[in-house]
């Protein structure tokens, strides 16, 4: 169970860099995305605050990965990273009731998949994976580690984001050459 | 020393978040040395003749036809309101209006979302430029338009004269100019 756990921990942790990392070359699609759930009288004050949003969304995104991935034994983080995993999970089922092939974004440039059924079974998946990461691990001192470890894991969780960054900024290129898909 | 467990976890949740990461690059690199770039594929053929297009005018729904080869030219974009680029797009067309480039030219703005996607666009929202949506799929088929913004120049005559990704206001320019300074010249 433990080595569950530590698995379903890593991985949201990995998949929140990846997809705070990849948003941040395609802040703009991103900010498209989130105008679509806003509601129509404040579409006007929109286009600023849902960059503004779309910022803050990614940037919450990459600093609850690298704490989660460096630090596990800080309980919190868990509970933020099952909070934003919630709030992903609730986005995709209304994507996928009311705005079906529309652009996602959920990871930045890296898809081009739009909401539907396997954006949704995706956020599923990685909110089953936060509620695992939320249970106790036993014995506690297995994920209290030498500071060397902790710094390590830090700079590679900073590979992990400017990959997904790179990754992403590449494929965006490729994008606005040829067009998104429709 | 012994490692903790959750160190090697967490090293091959990393090796493996890379690994995507690299099978995606390498993906692109093919593409793009391989020369299967999709933008080969997205618009009409330069010199074929364009088809005419059905399409439901946006918002009041009254159906309309536009037939390229009457004598005007024509500028139509496939675009999307949830496309930032579109966005682009449709403000730089917006720009060139105001500035009477686009005097003697036809413009249509074609989407495939459906109109109520509009408010979520502040460009969209503000052009006067009309705004259309395919009655089929089959209408635009020989546009070829897979993806958007799709920038479509056809000369008065009917033939498509330039056809491909634009949306920052010196390429819809160009694009303009391809078709507008032709016709000014014929005339």
């Amino acid at each position: 169970m433990t080595g569950l756990v530590l698995a379903a921990k890593a991985a949201v942790a990995v998949l929140l860099l990846a997809s705070g990392g990849a948003k941040l070359p395609d802040l703009a699609g991103f900010a498209a995305t989130i105008r679509l759930f806003a509601p129509a009288r404040a579409q006007t004050r929109l286009p600023a605050a849902a960059r503004h949003a779309a910022v803050m969304i990614a940037t919450a995104e990459l600093l609850a990965g690298a704490v989660s991935l460096c630090w596990p034994a800080l309980r919190w983080v868990n509970l933020a990273a099952l909070a934003l995993s919630c709030g992903f999970a609730v986005v995709a089922s209304l994507g996928y009731a009311r705005h079906q092939g529309r652009p996602c974004h959920c990871f930045g440039a890296l898809t081009r998949r739009g909401f539907g059924l396997v954006s949704l079974l995706r956020a599923l998946a990685i909110l089953a994976l936060a509620a695992i990461a939320c249970i106790p691990v036993r014995p506690a001192p297995q994920l209290h580690f030498a500071l060397g470890f902790h710094l390590v894991l830090l700079a590679a969780a900073a590979l992990m984001a400017a990959a997904a960054a790179a990754a992403a900024s590449a494929l965006l290129v490729q994008a606005e050459s040829a067009g998104a898909v429709a | 020393m012994r490692v903790p467990i959750y160190l090697e976890i967490a090293q091959w949740a990393l090796l493996l978040g890379l690994g995507v990461l690299l099978v995606l690059l390498y993906r692109q690199l093919g593409r793009l040395l391989g020369g299967r770039h999709d933008s080969a594929e997205l618009g009409p053929p330069v010199g074929s003749k364009a088809m005419p297009i059905r399409y439901a005018s946006v918002p009041n729904g009254s159906h309309e036809r536009i037939s390229p080869g009457d004598g005007q030219p024509l500028l139509i974009g496939f675009v999307d309101p949830t496309c930032p680029a579109c966005e682009q797009l449709v403000a730089s067309l917006g720009e060139m209006q105001v500035a009477g480039e686009l005097a003697g030219c036809r413009v249509l703005l074609l989407i495939s979302d459906p109109p109520g996607y509009l408010r979520i666009s502040a460009a969209f929202q503000a052009t006067s430029l009309p705004i259309g949506r395919p009655l089929s799929t089959a209408e635009v088929a020989g546009y070829r338009a897979s993806g958007t913004p799709l920038l479509v120049a056809v000369d008065g005559g009917g033939t498509v004269r330039a056809a491909g990704v634009a949306s920052k206001l010196p390429e819809v320019r160009s694009y303009a100019t391809a078709i507008v300074s032709e016709s000014e010249v014929a005339r």
